[in-house]
């Protein structure tokens, strides 16, 4: 029995239990970093500064030097925060829902992580252990798991998290926290849809399941995202509305529904949803790096070739990867603050109405480019362009058979100070030199 | 006034244009206005609007600079003293009368000075329920009261927000220099 479970544990073994041991670990780093990240970009962008208080001196004087304006510290004041406070549930919720709601958000959220191919193949040198004898000496895949369904996985996995959300949105008995679970299950499918369809047309050209197997193609044929971009674009925007980011958050906008799923919840069980939300994000991106921008590979850098497999070029690849993912988050928090969030029907006019049908366009096409044996990087930008070209016709047609909605653009009136009718000036300052004189301060009128 | 029919002016919105249709023109030029404010903000940048308070405070500003006007700001009440020290109030309640908040409470006396016929012998303000509107400053005939450019104030208890007489003529000590009656 013994016997077995020691041979079972080879140089992979050991590689995914490491690879799986710090990566959760990174992850969750980087989801309490995120929070800060997401902080900081919303407060530049906003003209402000955002938090810049809290150091990593923890109030010694030998630390001193990290007393940084940078607030680093804020993501574990944050973290100590949630566990001190007061973990409270309202009368009437379902206890036991209540309390499994946010696991069932967090777990899938966590494990999606297990096929990311984070450093690729790695020639593990023979290593002498106690107990274990020898291990090592093949090609082992520095990933928690490198198995042949690996997108099958995630995909599963991925859509697993709306089960959190809904459950808790339903055990909190509360109109809000319902809504916004029914909001998030029917976003979900509606765009769990457009996903599978470019993901589909992507995998047709990269042919294989496997993580490892799609960066190397990607490594020969160049990244995906230059020969599939309206696919990338519908694969990212989807993976938003997956991940419940803006401006897709409805299941939790804050003006119609109070906090949505997740009003009635506090402490450490409301961490567990932010943690798995940007868990999901995270996960997205890096479902997103490894599909469409090439993994770990880096163009004309030699060492970051899946040819290459010493313990250096390990870790360059889990670098580049990790900086990949990273720089897609920051991306989606730019976007978070720049997109108003969308209205609830325009959300699933958005998702029923132009992306299922665009991508079977795009699943078509690339099938027609399969079936040709065109999938190169000129063919498929040509393919892409025609697609692009029947997208805006088709848009063009639909627009005179029903109309368009109207734009929101800026009205002129009469007296508006912004927007003023043509040849008026609107002065919006006392006329009466009066009493402009009896105000005190010189600034306080506008300059006219 | 009733409004003229040629001063209507019936606005038809007009439907959107294809680039606007198709969304992403226009979100890539919010992009465009987010980054650059990220740029020119970032690490309090030129376009950044914020002081660091409590280093910074708004009073080392000019209202120009987003700083504040100390002679009409309106932060924590204070009651003024007479030439002789004394305070000032005739006690005749038109502050209580008009507050909206209802947060002064005024017991009135006789008053021990020739000069007037009553004073205040209690005068209470509720800094918690006070609205700052700067309504009994407006309404006092004496100028008694007046706010001035203090507000961070602070306190441990309701009760002690709750400002009495001497609070309010100690308000008045500290704050002369700040804004002259
Ligand atoms: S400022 Fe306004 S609310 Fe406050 S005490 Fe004066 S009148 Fe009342
Ligand atoms: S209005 Fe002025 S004088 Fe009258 S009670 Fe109030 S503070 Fe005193």
């Amino acid at each position: 029995m013994i016997e077995n479970l020691l041979n079972m544990i080879d140089g992979q073994f050991i590689v995914s239990a490491l690879v799986l041991a710090i990566g959760v670990h990174a992850v969750l780093g980087l989801v309490a970093y995120g929070v800060y990240l997401e902080r900081k970009i919303s407060a530049y962008i906003q003209d402000r500064i955002g938090p810049n208080r809290v150091g990593l001196d923890f109030g010694l004087t030998f630390l001193g030097f990290l007393k940084g304006c940078l607030a680093l510290g804020q993501p574990l004041a944050d973290g100590i925060k949630f566990f001190v406070k007061e973990d409270f549930a309202p009368k009437n919720v379902d206890k036991v829902l209540f309390t499994l709601a946010p696991v069932f958000a967090v777990v899938p959220a966590l494990i999606g992580f297990v096929i990311i191919p984070w450093g690729g193949y790695w020639s593990m040198p023979l290593i002498n252990l106690p107990l274990l004898g020898q291990i090592g000496g093949e090609t082992v895949a520095v990933s928690g798991a490198d198995v042949h369904v690996g997108i099958i996985y995630l995909l599963a996995v991925a859509s697993i998290g709306v089960y959190g959300v809904t459950l808790g949105g339903w055990a909190s008995n509360n109109k809000y926290s319902m809504l916004g679970g029914l909001r998030a299950t029917a976003q979900m499918i509606s765009y769990e849809i457009p996903l599978g369809l470019s993901l589909l047309a992507t995998l047709l050209i990269l042919g294989s399941f496997m993580p490892n197997e799609i960066i190397e193609y990607q490594v020969q044929h160049g990244w995906m995202i230059l020969s599939m971009p309206l696919a990338g674009l519908l694969f990212y925007t989807c993976g938003l509305a997956e991940a419940n980011r803006a401006p897709f958050d409805n299941a939790e906008a804050e003006q119609e529904l109070v906090g949505g799923f997740h009003t009635e919840y506090s402490s450490m069980r409301f961490a567990l949803y932010f943690l798995a939300e940007y868990a999901h994000l995270v996960t997205g991106c890096a479902f997103f790096v490894l599909l469409f921008l090439g993994g770990y590979h880096l163009p004309m850098i030699g060492i970051t070739d899946p040819a290459s497999t010493g313990l250096l070029a390990v870790f360059v690849k889990i670098g580049v990867f990790a900086t990949k993912v990273v720089l897609m988050v920051c991306f989606a928090m730019v976007v978070r603050w720049t997109l108003p969030r969308m209205r609830y029907d325009q959300v699933m006019m958005l998702g029923w109405q132009a992306m299922i049908p665009a991508g079977m366009l795009i699943l078509v096409v690339t099938s027609i480019m399969v079936y040709l044996g065109q999938t190169t990087l000129v063919p498929m930008l040509g393919a892409n362009f025609v697609m692009l070209v029947v997208l805006l016709i088709a848009q063009h047609v639909f627009a005179k058979l029903y109309g368009r909605s109207t734009a929101n653009r800026r009205i002129k009136l009469y007296g508006s100070r912004f927007s003023p009718m043509d040849g008026e000036r609107v002065i919006t300052g006392p006329t009466n030199q009066l009493a402009r004189e009896d105000r005190p301060v010189q600034g306080s009128v506008p300059t006219i | 006034m009733p409004i003229k029919d040629e001063d209507i002016i019936t606005i038809t919105p007009a439907p959107m244009s294809t680039s606007e249709a198709v969304y992403f023109p226009s979100i890539i030029k919010g992009f465009g206005t987010t980054l650059r404010h990220f740029f020119t903000s970032f690490g309090q940048g030129h376009t950044s609007r914020t002081i660091q308070y409590p280093e910074q405070r708004r009073e080392h500003y000019t209202p120009e600079q987003g700083g504040m006007e100390k002679s009409n700001f309106r932060g924590v009440h204070r009651l003024n003293r007479d030439g002789a020290g004394r305070v000032k109030c005739v006690a005749c309640m038109m502050c209580p009368t008009i507050c909206p908040a209802n947060c002064i409470h005024i017991e009135a006396a006789e008053s021990p000075w020739d000069d007037r016929e009553k004073y205040p012998a209690k005068f209470e303000i509720d800094e918690l329920r006070c609205i700052f509107c700067g309504m009994c400053e407006e309404a006092c005939p004496v100028d008694a009261i007046e706010l001035t450019p203090l507000y961070d104030v602070v306190g441990e208890s309701r009760q002690e927000m709750v400002y009495d007489k001497n609070k309010l003529l100690h308000v008045y000590d500290i704050t002369i220099d700040q804004k002259p009656m």
